[in-house]
Order: structure tokens, then C-alpha cells, then sequence
């Protein structure tokens, strides 16, 4: 068994008392990208938010470096490496783009080393220097996507979960960020996609798997999925 | 002897049985509009105050004509002759309570209306703040118009329609069992409303944003409508109250007047009539132990005013009510289920009553097209 | 007609209205309850400040201290107790509105039974007023020297502590988009604390001046309440500035205002809170996001989106 970082053990989880997913297993490998496809409504997001603990888990386990962390509050994962880039709502729009960033590394006590950080995020991402001290909700949709992942980028995460990093952007602004994450994992940090777009997305990770109706239905390496005929003509075929 | 011993309670038991009942009315129609639809009209007060005033200006105005009263509106003896002319004219003296409540009930409603103008707006904590100071807001008004109800000092002489009944136990005898027939009516018009399709529908859109939106244009009808009958029962009760006491002071009509409804109503369970009939009932029974005739007739001696207390206490039951048994004494569904059914049972209903809307909705757009 | 007066008036409770609205535009904007408890923040602040004044002989601006600090541990009773269970429980905020409802009739009544049993049911803080200077015919007292300068350092303490330190910084982060917070690593339940009783201390050192400006009873918190939540509805409920502005309007219009139109169109001036009130109603209606309508957009786009 390849190496995971995290493991999902027979996840059932959603809101209240809606359950939204059901007996997901999940295993996410180190240094690598795993995807999730599938519709909308399949209960992708779900599992995202229920590996950082924003929803309620009604069994099941989330193991993280071997430890047991269903029962962690949010702000505690944030701060033993777990990043996370929600698909909506992902800055805090009251806050200038600057003082966005510095959210990102709140949990960070190495200030001299964040401010290093940040300079070199602001080399990364041109435009956010340009923009600093405006308010983040005053960004264009790209501009939005681009401080939300470099907020997550902030915090230093050794895994960073992405929710539809090219949800409604132009083409020419989704390569920019699917070059952008093909850097951040030969840095080293591990990555789980969630992506609508299977095609997209398969083509990108390591590992992939398929959600339909709260369950996983599918696994297997991204091009095999391609590949597969069963998969091409459930998912693909009807574009 | 025995009977004469009776008769010293009937004063007590007519003034528990009346207000019970006129506070059942408002704890009724406040779990109509908050229990069942989810509008927070926790300006319940205002509403009553308005069937309060009505009876009292038609009433005393009207005995004032009849009467040729030269006394002046808001005078003591201007109070008197009302009284007097009641006793000689019961005809004119019931037929004026009549009136009152038809008309009471009516401005009321109309009140409602003006309300649900808000209501249909406005996210439900921004409603529930603006009806709030709404009965704040009335209140300050009417007790700064002398014309209304006497501002600071009240209207007296609103007679009571058995005015005329000389026997005094009897009369109240009498008025005891015509609020707690109205009451009664009351408690079955609201049952039958819930129990109706109608009733469905309105905790579909309290509960289901996706029916709600299913709904779409209904929505804000049915919640006007649900306020405009909520509030002219309410006005009501303001009616029956002030013939009750033959007078109405606009500082009664105080914001903790909705928020005692309000505890009536947590307490016995949102959205059920039964239990909102036993929290009303539970709250009047402490109402009666926390008093100062109680505690005087115990020998307790407190060096404070007792009803401070209760107030206390009421606080305490909607804290405790909230935090540990949010679904009241009596719950509103059947018996509940672990997470796992009890959600599925749930999404079962919710889907149900889409497509009940759903229907419904074309239905009467295909009887309006054709 | 002469309006020093009046508009002295104005400015005066205006300061105080912004002290007092302050706080519940903070809790509100990270915890989301419209709390009518607040008022009794205000009363506890005036009670104490008064008690240790009159009886005690303590100086105002201990006083003030102390009343800073008793209703900010009673801000964050309220939380600890009530409002953070319900709300981890998954309480609508209506429901926590309710709540806080049920926590004012509480202290509200403790205290009244309080001052009954000790004969204070109405209370004036014994502080040594004298007149410093006269503007037209409007005096400035030593009262005056104490509302205006606390208003003002603190509006510029928050100020400083919302730009310029982390906390704050993470605060308006809190009151952007809670999980969002979370998710960066801010211990909300610590912050959440904080806020309490910046947001309680502060309103209790409203409510110490006030009692030193005019006499309290222990409904004076709700009564005040009204114009309170109209300031920081004003304000959009989030907005720091908006609630400024609006606890200066109010201010200016029940007193400046009413006095003019008492003055000209006989206006009663009983009807001083209606002002508020219409205040509340046509912010509602027509703009919910206040004075500072970007604040709240923000936060509605959030809100819907939350149900995605």
C-alpha cells in the first residue's frame, strides 16, 4: 500500500441530520495530487469539508499522519498542516488583500520567515502586490482565486484541499492556476483536487476517484479512469 | 354555608379562568404565526393593544352619545354615567361589545396587514427586531394621545355588556364563560387551520427553503395572510380584556407582555396547540403562586416586589426550555428516531410537500389561464 | 430660537448612544445575535459605577474600571452559558434572539429585586459636576469632559485594535466568514471570548456615564435599547464607522431635531424614540446595509452561499 497522509475510513457524514455522504474511503497519497470528480450534488465538497471538519460526521474515521483526527476542531487541523481553499466565499472580503494573506499564516509564529513568505508570494502573484491594500472584495473573480490559494499557501500546509480551483473562471486564467498547482506539488505539499471538470482534472492527478450519490463509485490512476470504458461512457459521454 | 363559601372563590376563580383564556388566545395565535409559519411576531402586544383600544373608544365614545354625557372624555365622572347608562340599557351595552369585537377584530387584521408589509421583507431576526419595538413604539404613541385612551391615566368606564345582571356572581359567572367559549372557538379554528392542507404548507416554508422557493410567490402571501389572522385574534383578546377590565391604561401594553406569550409558547412546543395550551396554562398557575396576595396569604414576607420574580422565573424558563428541551413539553412530531431515520422521514415529507406545491401551484395557474 | 441646548443634548447622548452601540455592533457582526441583553450591559455598568460611587466613595474613573470589567465578565456569562452551546448546537440566530430575550429578563429582574431591596430602584452616580465654560446658553460641565474624551479614546483604541493588531485583524476576519477563519487557523471560541468582554466593558462604560449624566433605573438599559439598536442598524449592525455616524444622528434627531420641530410644527416631544424607530424601519426596508452599505453585502452573499 502506497503511502497516505491521509486516510478516510468509511466516512459518513453531512449537516444536521442530512446525511450527504455515505462508507467513503478515501486514501490520499503523499507528494502526489488526488481528484475527486463527479456531478454536482455527488457529495465531492462534502468529503472535502468533512476532512477539515465542517460538517458532522456520523461515522467513520479521518486519520492524518496515523492519528485520529474526526473529532478535531477546524482551527486545530489548520494548524498541523492541513490547508484548505473553499470554491465560494474563500477571502474574508472586509479585509484588504494584505491583511487576507496575513490571516492566512495566523497560526504561524515565525515572523521573520512569514514576511520572507510573503514577499515571495507577492513575486509569485504579481498582482496581489499590486493590489494590497484594497479590499479583497473588491477583486475580479480570478484575481479572488489566485489570494485565496496563496492565503492557503500562507499558512504553509502539507496538504492543501482545493475545491474547484477553476470553478467560472476564462480559460486563459484556469491554465494559470493548473500551472500554479503543478508548482505547489513539486514543492512538496500534497494535493486533493475536487474538480467538476473530470477531463481536466484526471488528466492532472496522481490518483483518482469517482463520487455519484454520496458514494465512491470509481477509483483508479487518472489516465486508467480516461481510459476506461465504463467511465468514459457514464461521465464523459454525455458531453 | 358551603355555598356561601363557594361564592368567595368565584371572584378568584372567574379572574384566573378569564385571563387564562384571553392569554390562551394570545399564546394560540402566536404559535400560528411563530410555531407554525416561522414569523416572529414578537410585536404580539401591539396587536392586542389595538382590539384593547378599539373597544375601549368605540365603547365608551358610544355611551358618551347615547347618554348625552357632558363630562368630560377622560373624567371620573364621565365614567360613572357610562356605567350607569350600561345598567339602564343592556341592549345598547351588549350590543356595543358586539361591535367591538367585530370591529376590533377587523382593525386588527388590518394592522396585521400593515405589518406583513415588513414581514414579507425583511430576514426574520430584522422582523423579529422591528416588531419588538413596535409594541414599544405603539405604546409611547397611545399614551401620549389624550384622546385615545386618557394617555397616562386610562380609559374608565368601558361596562362590561352584563353590566345590567344585578347579582354580581353571576354576572361574572357569566362573562367568565363567554371568554372561555370564545377560547374554546379559538382553540378549534386554529387546530382545524393547522390540521388543514394549509397548515402543511405553512411549516413547509418554515422548515424547507426549497418548498419555499418551489412556492415562490406564495411565500409572502401566505405569511401575510397567517399575520393578519394572527393579529386580529390577538386583537381579540385585547377586546375581551378591557370589557373584562371596564378600563384600558396604555402602559399595560408592555414589550413583556408578548415575551410572557412568548414562554408560554417555547415552553408547551412550537407548533403545537395542545402543548401551547398546557404552557399557557402552566405560566398562569405561576403567575397565580408568584404574587403578592399569594405570598401575603402565605405569612411569606419579601422585602421586594414579588413580581420581579416571576419575571425572573420566565427569563429561566425560556433559557432552560431552550438549551435543554428546545421542542417544549409536548414536541411537535410524533416520537422522535435516531439521526439516520428520522432524516430520511424528513427528506420523505419535504419531497411530498414540494410536489404537493407543486401541483397546487399549477393547478390554480391552469384555473387562472383558463 | 437658541439651540446650544439642544444641541449639546445632542452631542452628549449621541456619545453615549455610539459607547453603547459599539458593543452590539461588535457582537453582532462576529456572532451573528441580535442580543437584547445588551441592555442590561449598560444598566449593570451604570449600577456599579453608581454603587461604588454613592456608597463606597470610590473616585468615577475607578469606577468606571470596575464597571468596565462587571459587564464584561456578565457579556461573557451570557456567551459561555448560554449562547455558545446553542450555538454550537446549530441554533438559527432567531432561536440565540430568543435567548438573549430570556437573559434580560433575568438580570433585569435580579437587579430590580437588587435595587428594591436596598431602595435604589432609581439611581444617579453622586459625581462632582461643575460648570467649566457656557456655549451660548448650553453648559459644559465636568460631565462633559468625562463622556466626550472616553467616547473618543475609545472609538480611537478600537480603531487602532481592529487595523493594527492581530486579534483585531482576526475579529474582522471572524465577522467576514467564520469558517473561513477557522480554516485559517483562528481559535474562534478564544477571540470570541475577547470580543465578549471588549464589546460587554465597553457598553458598561457607557452605561457609567451615563449614570453620572442622568438617573437610572434598572429598565434604563432597555429603554435605551431602541436607540442603541437603531445606531448600530444605522451602521449596517457591522460597519465600526456606520455605528459612529449613527449614534451622532440619533442623537442630533431626537434632540436637535424634536426641539426644532416642537419648536416650529408642535411636535410632541414624547415622541423623541419614534425617531429611532422610523429610523429602524426605513433602514430595513430600503437599505439594509446602513450607512456602510458594502459591509453587509459581503456578508448576505455569504449567507446564501453557506447553503450551497
Amino acid at each position: 500500500m502506497a503511502d497516505a497522509i491521509i486516510q478516510a475510513r468509511g466516512i459518513t457524514a453531512g449537516y444536521g441530520k442530512a446525511i450527504i455522504i455515505q462508507d467513503v474511503n478515501i486514501d490520499i497519497e503523499r507528494g502526489k495530487i488526488t481528484a475527486i470528480v463527479g456531478p454536482n450534488g455527488s457529495g465531492k465538497s462534502t468529503f472535502l469539508k468533512t476532512i477539515f471538519g465542517l460538517t458532522r460526521v456520523f461515522k467513520g474515521q479521518i486519520i492524518y499522519e496515523g492519528r485520529d483526527i474526526t473529532k478535531m476542531l477546524p482551527e486545530e487541523r489548520a494548524r498541523i498542516g492541513l490547508g484548505y481553499v473553499p470554491q465560494v466565499n474563500n477571502v474574508f472580503p472586509n479585509l484588504t488583500v494584505e491583511e487576507n494573506l496575513e490571516m492566512g499564516a495566523y497560526a504561524r509564529t515565525d515572523k521573520e520567515q512569514v514576511k520572507a513568505d510573503l514577499e515571495e508570494i507577492y513575486s509569485v502573484f504579481p498582482i496581489l502586490r499590486e493590489r494590497k491594500k484594497q479590499k479583497a472584495g473588491s477583486l475580479s473573480g480570478g484575481e479572488r482565486q489566485m489570494l485565496a490559494m496563496a492565503m492557503a499557501l500562507m499558512g504553509k500546509p502539507r496538504v492543501l484541499l482545493l475545491d474547484e480551483p477553476a470553478a467560472a473562471l476564462a480559460p486563459k486564467v484556469v491554465t494559470q492556476i493548473f500551472t500554479k498547482i503543478k508548482e505547489i506539488v513539486a514543492s512538496g505539499v500534497t494535493i486533493l483536487l475536487v474538480e467538476q471538470h473530470a477531463k481536466r482534472a484526471l488528466n492532472l492527478c496522481d490518483m483518482g476517484y469517482v463520487m455519484a450519490g454520496g458514494r465512491v463509485v470509481m477509483k483508479g490512476p487518472g489516465k486508467e479512469l480516461l481510459a476506461d470504458e465504463k467511465f468514459v461512457e457514464a461521465f464523459l459521454g454525455k458531453r | 354555608m358551603q355555598l356561601d363559601f363557594l361564592l368567595n372563590y368565584i371572584p378568584f376563580i372567574s379572574s384566573f379562568l378569564i385571563l387564562f383564556s384571553i392569554y390562551l388566545i394570545m399564546s394560540l395565535s402566536l404559535n400560528l404565526e411563530y410555531g407554525y409559519a416561522g414569523v416572529p411576531n414578537f410585536g404580539h402586544v401591539f396587536f392586542m393593544s389595538i382590539g384593547a383600544y378599539v373597544a375601549g373608544v368605540l365603547t365608551a365614545r358610544a355611551l358618551d352619545f347615547f347618554s348625552g354625557s357632558t363630562a368630560g372624555y377622560c373624567s371620573g365622572q364621565a365614567a360613572n354615567i357610562r356605567g350607569d347608562f350600561a345598567i339602564a340599557h343592556p341592549e345598547i351595552s351588549m350590543s356595543l361589545f358586539v361591535v367591538s369585537l367585530i370591529l376590533g377584530a377587523i382593525i386588527g387584521g388590518l394592522f396585521g396587514y400593515l405589518g406583513a408589509y415588513p414581514a414579507l421583507r425583511l430576514k426574520e431576526d430584522f422582523l423579529a427586531i422591528t416588531l419588538i419595538f413596535i409594541g414599544e413604539i405603539g405604546r409611547i404613541i397611545a399614551r401620549n394621545e389624550e384622546w385615545l385612551v386618557c394617555g397616562l391615566t386610562g380609559l374608565t368606564g368601558v361596562a362590561n355588556p352584563f353590566k345590567w345582571i344585578e347579582n354580581v356572581h353571576l354576572r361574572s359567572v357569566i362573562y367568565t364563560a363567554l371568554v372561555l367559549v370564545f377560547a374554546a372557538l379559538i382553540y378549534i379554528y386554529t387546530e382545524r387551520l393547522v390540521q388543514s392542507p394549509y397548515g402543511r404548507l405553512l411549516k413547509s416554508i418554515r422548515d424547507d427553503e426549497i418548498a419555499a422557493m418551489a412556492l415562490g410567490k406564495e411565500v409572502p402571501k401566505v405569511r401575510g395572510v397567517v399575520l393578519i389572522i394572527g393579529s386580529s385574534l390577538a386583537a381579540i383578546a385585547g377586546v375581551l380584556r378591557t370589557f373584562y377590565l371596564q378600563s384600558v391604561v396604555a402602559d399595560d401594553f408592555l414589550p413583556l407582555v408578548t415575551f410572557i406569550v412568548l414562554s408560554m409558547v417555547i415552553l408547551g412546543g412550537m407548533a403545537n396547540n395542545k402543548g401551547v395550551v398546557l404552557g399557557t396554562l402552566i405560566m398562569m398557575v405561576l403567575d397565580m403562586f408568584i404574587s403578592p396576595s399569594f405570598f401575603a396569604m402565605m405569612g411569606v414576607i419579601v422585602e421586594f416586589d414579588i413580581t420581579y420574580l416571576k419575571y425572573v422565573l420566565i427569563g429561566v424558563i425560556i433559557i432552560l426550555v431552550l438549551m435543554f428541551k428546545p421542542e417544549g413539553i409536548v414536541p411537535e412530531g410524533p416520537v422522535r428516531t435516531p439521526a439516520v431515520e428520522l432524516s430520511m422521514q424528513v427528506e420523505e415529507e419535504v419531497e411530498k410537500a414540494v410536489q404537493e406545491l407543486i401541483e397546487f401551484k399549477k393547478q390554480k395557474e391552469g384555473q387562472s389561464e383558463g | 430660537m437658541d439651540i446650544s441646548v439642544p444641541l449639546m443634548n445632542s452631542l452628549t447622548l449621541g456619545s453615549l448612544y455610539t459607547l453603547m452601540a459599539l458593543g452590539l455592533t461588535m457582537s453582532f457582526s462576529v456572532t451573528k445575535i441580535a442580543n437584547f441583553a445588551h441592555a442590561e450591559l449598560v444598566t449593570l455598568g451604570g449600577y456599579v459605577t453608581a454603587l461604588l460611587v454613592n456608597w463606597m466613595g470610590f473616585g468615577l474613573a475607578e469606577s468606571l474600571v470596575a464597571a468596565f470589567f462587571a459587564s464584561a465578565l456578565l457579556a461573557l456569562a451570557m456567551d459561555e452559558l448560554v449562547f455558545k452551546p446553542l450555538t454550537r448546537r446549530g441554533s438559527r440566530t432567531l432561536y440565540l434572539l430568543v435567548a438573549s430575550i430570556g437573559i434580560g429578563l433575568i438580570v433585569r429582574y435580579i437587579l430590580y429585586i437588587y435595587a428594591d431591596l436596598n431602595g435604589i430602584i432609581t439611581i444617579q452616580t453622586k459625581a462632582d459636576i461643575q460648570i467649566v465654560s457656557q456655549v451660548g446658553r448650553a453648559a459644559i460641565t465636568t460631565m462633559h469632559l468625562w463622556i466626550f474624551p472616553v467616547t473618543i479614546i475609545s472609538v480611537i483604541l478600537l480603531h487602532v485594535m481592529f487595523h493594527y493588531t492581530k486579534v483585531g485583524k482576526a475579529l474582522r476576519a471572524m465577522a467576514d466568514n467564520e469558517d473561513l477563519a477557522r480554516v485559517s487557523g483562528i481559535r474562534i471560541y478564544r477571540l470570541r471570548r475577547i470580543m465578549w468582554v471588549i464589546a460587554g466593558g465597553i457598553t458598561g462604560v457607557a452605561g457609567g456615564l451615563w449614570s453620572a449624566y442622568s438617573v437610572l433605573t434598572p429598565e434604563a438599559g432597555w429603554q435605551a435599547l431602541l436607540r442603541i439598536f437603531a445606531a448600530s442598524i444605522l451602521g449596517g449592525l457591522v460597519s465600526f464607522w456606520g455605528t459612529i455616524a449613527g449614534g451622532i444622528i440619533i442623537g442630533l434627531a431626537e434632540n436637535l431635531g424634536i426641539s426644532i420641530a416642537n419648536e416650529f410644527f408642535y411636535v410632541n416631544t414624547a415622541y423623541r424614540p419614534l425617531v429611532s424607530f422610523i429610523i429602524i424601519v426605513v433602514v430595513f426596508l430600503f437599505k439594509p446595509t446602513g450607512l456602510a452599505g458594502i459591509d453587509v453585502i459581503g456578508w448576505i452573499k455569504r449567507k446564501m452561499g453557506k447553503g450551497e
